[in-house]
């Protein structure tokens, strides 16, 4: 319970772009996970109540979709800005819990590894639709 | 369950004292957070499952089929609630940042658990066929 | 003459294993009479060691805040009866949050303001001005400081803030309510080093418009909107400095 003296109070703006990124990716988010679910979850519900379709999600089915270079650049950007907005999102929540903000460095370096590695896996698993 | 309510960033302290009442911009937060986080667990479940696709599509399409079920269409439409809950208080709180509705904060709240709650009918609706299938 | 039950947390921290609730019936001597009030006549009347805060009386110094019924609030000025309607014909009294508690109701306000002197909260005169400055009543910006200027220092916001809750590092709602005063006002001299000091980690950022500060302030200062008033100033520097590259 002890508040940090002025004199090492940080005289810089810190933390600015995680805020501002986290407003930038989460406004972008709306319109990409809107196109997503809609594509995925409900452009295909007629064809699949009516029996002309067996399932909304099959490998057939996304892959056509992934041949149209839009999906290719809305599947890619959405993995990318999810992931920066939910570990970001993470890490404001790990900032506000004592054991973990003492190794505020150390944990945003561990939640951006985090980040690259997994977009490396869902582009890959991605990859299996396109190439 | 004080250090899980602490964890999750609740306020400590006596948990039903000091939320009983309306206090809508405290709930907006909390359930900003506890959608936030399960969206988070989603999100690493559902690259894991699309991962599926590298082991041919014969398996991609048997784990599809398995989680097209309608147990796992009802637990879909809770999805869509997170998410539209998440993204609905988001533009609420990108309204504060602009320095809009700040005063109105109680009643965005209102009107965002409103949308997200018609919204989720209309989908749950549509979603019938699906959930009662053979 | 009603009487009403007036339920004290006692104890000597609020991690006293031995803190425990002690009610007192305390007699409704007037429509009029206040939490504050039922305190004294308990302490008259009935137990000398129950311990608490008071100066003014009539809600100007912030000195008597507690915690009434889970919510806060100034002792002075919050009424029995009406507290007793919400609380189910009691009324609960608990020290403030987030603060030590020395004992009772008595809460140690030092990290509290050490926050606030972490904004460098005086104002820092403009070098060479010598003449008192003028700055008229309806003018815009005196009319945007001036309900920043309220604040009595009591404590309440950061006792209802969650952040400051969770991280006592958080400067906390009153000081960057002050910090908002200062900055937005053209007789400070030092208000972009005051902006870099409130725009950090422990700072605006962790400031998630919860609203709970707002509420609870006793002067009704928009404490809120002086945030996102930081915020936004903030913001604009930050784009201006990006594009001027």
């Amino acid at each position: 319970m002890s508040a940090p003296s002025t004199s090492q109070q940080e005289k810089m703006v810190t933390g600015f772009w995680p805020w501002f990124l986290q407003r930038v990716s989460g406004f972008l988010l709306i319109f990409l996970v809107g196109v997503h679910i809609w594509m995925t979850h409900f452009s295909g519900l007629g064809d699949v109540v009516r029996g002309h379709q067996e399932e909304l999600v099959l490998f057939e089915i996304v892959k056509q979709r992934l041949a149209q270079g839009l999906f290719i650049f809305i599947d890619f950007s959405l993995l990318a800005l999810v992931l920066y907005h939910g570990l970001n999102g993470m890490r404001n929540i790990l900032l506000e819990w004592g054991p973990a903000a003492r190794h505020a460095a150390g944990m945003t370096t561990g939640l951006w590894l985090l980040g690259v590695v997994t977009f490396i896996y869902g582009a890959w698993a991605l990859l299996a639709f396109i190439l | 369950m004080a250090f899980s309510f602490r964890y999750l960033s609740l306020h400590p302290g006596n948990f039903q004292d000091r939320y009983s009442g309306t206090r809508s911009g405290w709930w907006a937060w909390f359930l900003q957070r506890l959608t936030g986080v399960a969206l988070v667990g989603y999100l690493f479940l559902h690259i894991a499952v699309i991962s599926t696709a590298r082991a041919g599509a014969d398996t991609f399409d048997a784990v599809l089929i398995f989680l097209q079920k309608p147990f796992f269409v009802v637990l879909d439409l809770f999805l869509i609630a997170a998410v539209l809950y998440h993204a609905l208080n988001g533009v609420r709180v990108l309204l504060f940042d602009a320095g809009i509705a700040i005063r109105q904060q109680a009643l965005m709240f209102w009107i965002c658990m409103l949308l997200t709650a018609a919204i989720t009918g209309v989908a749950g609706y549509f979603s019938l066929p699906l959930i009662f299938r053979e | 003459m009603d009487t009403i039950t007036l339920s004290v947390r006692r104890g000597s921290s609020e991690q006293d294993p031995a803190a425990y609730w002690q009610d007192f019936d305390v007699p409704l001597v007037e429509e009029t009479m206040s939490v504050l009030d039922a305190l004294t006549w308990v302490q008259r009347n009935v137990d000398p060691s129950l311990a608490f805060r008071r100066a003014c009386r009539v809600g100007m110094c912030g000195t008597c805040g507690t915690v009434i019924n889970g919510r806060e609030g100034l002792a002075c000025g919050t009424r029995l009866g009406a507290a007793a309607g919400n609380g189910g014909g009691k009324v609960r009294v608990q020290p403030l949050r987030h603060l030590p508690v020395i004992r009772d109701l008595v809460t140690d306000p030092g990290l509290f303001f050490d926050h606030l002197r972490g904004v460098d909260p005086s104002l820092t005169p403009v070098p060479g001005v010598l003449e008192p400055v003028v700055l008229s009543a309806d003018s815009r910006e005196r009319q945007t400081i001036s309900p920043h200027r309220e604040c009595i220092y009591c404590g309440l916001c950061y006792s209802a803030c969650s952040v400051a809750g969770l991280d006592s590092h958080f400067l906390g709602p009153a000081a960057l309510n002050r910090a908002f005063a200062l900055v937005s006002d053209s007789r400070d001299a030092s208000g972009k080093q005051r902006l870099q000091t409130v725009a950090s980690e422990k700072g605006l950022w962790r400031c998630h418009t919860i609203f709970e500060c707002t509420a609870v302030c006793p002067k009704g200062i928009p404490i809120t909107r002086a945030i996102q008033g930081l915020k936004r100033k903030v913001v604009v520097d930050k784009l201006k400095s990006l594009f001027r590259l």
